[in-house]
């Protein structure tokens, strides 16, 4: 369905509608929920930045976390679950039938890390974009560069809040 | 990076190439813009002027991956390749001069200096910037293809040189020149001096020794590497690249002997198999009311097969386990490509493939199970997977899909199931 689709459009629409209706009749202390259409469109547009106010939201929100999961796991390339241990080197590894994610520290700036995906099948439409979720319900979104003979590497400050939830084992990654 | 500063010569006005590191190799050589995580997009480019068998850098250096930053943002296109070869050039001599050096041109596989658009503005670009900033303390030098139309002797007091080799260009600008690479065109002597000529026979046989311990050492060097890093199928087409001549032949050969030394004398201590089985369809959906089945080679038994677990089991501490479990419902090798393929989970005894079906197994249907040990995890593209799972074990296909590995250092096994 092309992004300008009109039925797409309406049909967004009205799930807006149908979420503004419900916090309307909600208790007026209770934050506002995070849009259905907005979610889409943080999962279909690379381009689409949600606010960090937003973003925040989804940590405590259960709904809109759980129709955001449900929106990335039906598109998703591949969905590399929780891990059973930590890496103890600083290279952190995951692996599925699709593609294959490491971590490597970068020699020449500490405080940076390399994020590099391979992907199993070279002829394979690749992903777009990379998806975290934190143990604590806190998601990430990074957008990947173009792929080179199924492989691509993104550069990710070690502090950041991708580079973390990467390098832990409880959370979990979605390529889309 | 000694005392030589490289500018790249760009539209917008010269760009200082800040540094330049070692990476770690199994990652791709990038620019960085000025010390941030934002790689640029001309770094895939830069990745193959510094990776062997293509890039120039490595075989210069001996190392292939690098990050250059760079004090602004430079466009696609190859202009910036000379600055970056003299940037590294200077990274390997210690001290040297107070140079500073603005370059634009293509450096070629043969190190020749090609030719690259827009120099005029470049040199406009570069006139306005000094007018700005003043002329560098110290000796500088501003480089261009020879070829290129007519310029000035010199930019805003800055003698202009034309150069065709980057030897000339390293010459030029004071920078001590690395080894030629094997088949590289000789260029011209930057500085000919005063020297004693040895004896003709010492200098032949000096010049032999160097010449081979340079084609052996270059090559071993690169083709451990890729060994390290886990490309194998970049190993297995370099050295069959090497093998187009007598000399790469014998170093190809030299190399096979060294990985059919690291390769491990078996494969895993055993495979076992397991399969999960209800009595209908409707109760595979009950894991806990599945039966757990020693697998055998053929199951001829009435039960719906909900899920298959095979496991490799042991083999040498020091090697790695990979592998590929496919599943082919309509019997082994009976379409293009099977339904499933895995790639297990590594655990404490060994290796584990759990394939729960989708499309739960009719009699025909099979499963090949091929585990590859070896002294490395492998990275990159695996085509040989294409004939192991799916030809018969006994046949040529898989025979030669096994001794291609062989051949690169490592140990296949395989195990088949199927459903009478």
């Amino acid at each position: 369905m092309p992004a300008d689709d009109p039925v797409r459009k309406l049909a967004l629409a009205a799930l807006d509608a149908d979420a503004q209706a419900r916090d309307l009749m909600t208790p007026s202390d209770a934050a506002a929920r995070i849009s259905f259409s907005d979610l889409y469109r943080y999962v279909m547009d690379p381009d689409f930045e949600l606010p960090p106010a937003a973003l925040a939201r989804l940590a405590t929100d259960p709904a809109a976390a759980a129709d955001l999961e449900r929106l990335i796991a039906a598109r998703s390339f591949a969905h590399m679950p929780r891990q059973a241990a930590a890496a103890t080197t600083g290279h952190v590894r995951r692996e599925t039938d699709a593609a294959v994610l490491t971590l490597t520290p970068s020699r020449a700036t500490p405080s940076q890390i390399y994020l590099v995906i391979e992907l199993s099948d070279p002829d394979a439409a690749p992903p777009q974009q990379l998806f975290t979720r934190a143990a604590g319900g806190a998601w990430t979104r990074i957008q990947l560069p173009k792929f080179v003979n199924a492989r691509t590497q993104v550069l990710l400050e070690a502090g950041g809040d991708a580079a973390v939830a990467l390098a832990d084992p409880e959370t979990e990654v979605y390529l889309l | 990076m000694s005392g030589t500063a490289v500018y790249i010569l760009t539209t917008e006005g010269p760009v200082a190439i800040q540094r330049i590191s070692e990476e770690d190799p199994s990652i791709n050589s990038v620019i960085c813009l000025d010390g941030l995580a934002q790689i640029l997009p001309v770094s895939a480019a830069y990745d193959a002027f510094v990776r062997r068998p293509v890039g120039v850098i490595e075989r210069m250096t001996g190392h292939g991956a690098y990050r250059m930053d760079v004090a602004s943002r430079i466009d696609e296109g190859r202009s910036w390749q000379l600055a970056a070869y003299i940037a590294h050039a200077a990274r390997l001599q210690a001290g040297g001069g107070d140079v500073t050096v603005y370059a634009t041109g293509e450096v070629d596989r043969e190190l020749g200096v090609r030719p690259v658009e827009r120099v005029e503005q470049k040199l406009e670009a570069l006139t306005r910037h000094l007018a700005e900033e003043g002329a560098p303390s110290g000796n500088a030098v501003v480089l261009v293809p020879d070829g290129t139309d007519p310029l000035p002797d010199q930019i805003g007091g800055i003698r202009l040189v034309r150069v065709s080799q980057a030897a000339d260009a390293l010459s030029v600008s004071g920078v001590a020149a690395p080894p030629l690479p094997a088949g590289a065109a000789p260029g011209k002597s930057p500085s000919p001096g005063k020297r004693r000529t040895p004896p003709l026979m010492v200098l032949l046989g000096a010049a032999l020794i160097a010449a081979a311990l340079f084609w052996i050492g270059g090559d071993f060097a690169r083709w451990s590497g890729l060994t390290e890093r886990g490309r194998i199928l970049e190993l297995e087409q370099d050295m069959a690249q090497s093998d187009e001549t007598a000399f790469g032949g014998w170093r190809a050969a030299m190399f096979r002997k060294w990985l059919s030394l690291k390769r491990p004398e078996n494969g895993p201590t055993s495979l076992q198999g397991a399969l999960f089985t209800a009595p209908d369809a409707a109760a595979c959906a009950d894991v806990a009311s599945r039966e757990r089945v020693p697998m055998t080679p053929v199951y001829e038994g009435s039960s719906e097969v909900c899920m298959a677990e095979m496991r490799a089991i042991g083999g040498p501490a020091k090697d790695v386990m990979i592998g590929r479990l496919a599943y082919w419902p309509a019997g082994l090798g009976s379409t293009e490509r099977p339904a499933r393929v895995m790639r297990g989970s590594k655990d404490a005894s060994g290796r584990t493939w759990t394939l729960e079906f989708d499309q739960r197994p009719a009699p025909g249907a099979a499963l090949r199970l091929v585990v590859i040990t070896g002294p490395v995890d492998i990275n990159g593209s695996q085509p040989w997977y294409q004939d192991l799972l799916s030809a018969p074990v006994d046949g040529a296909a898989f025979d030669a899909a096994r001794a291609r590995l062989e051949r690169l250092g490592f140990r296949v096994t395989a195990l088949d199931w199927r459903r009478e």
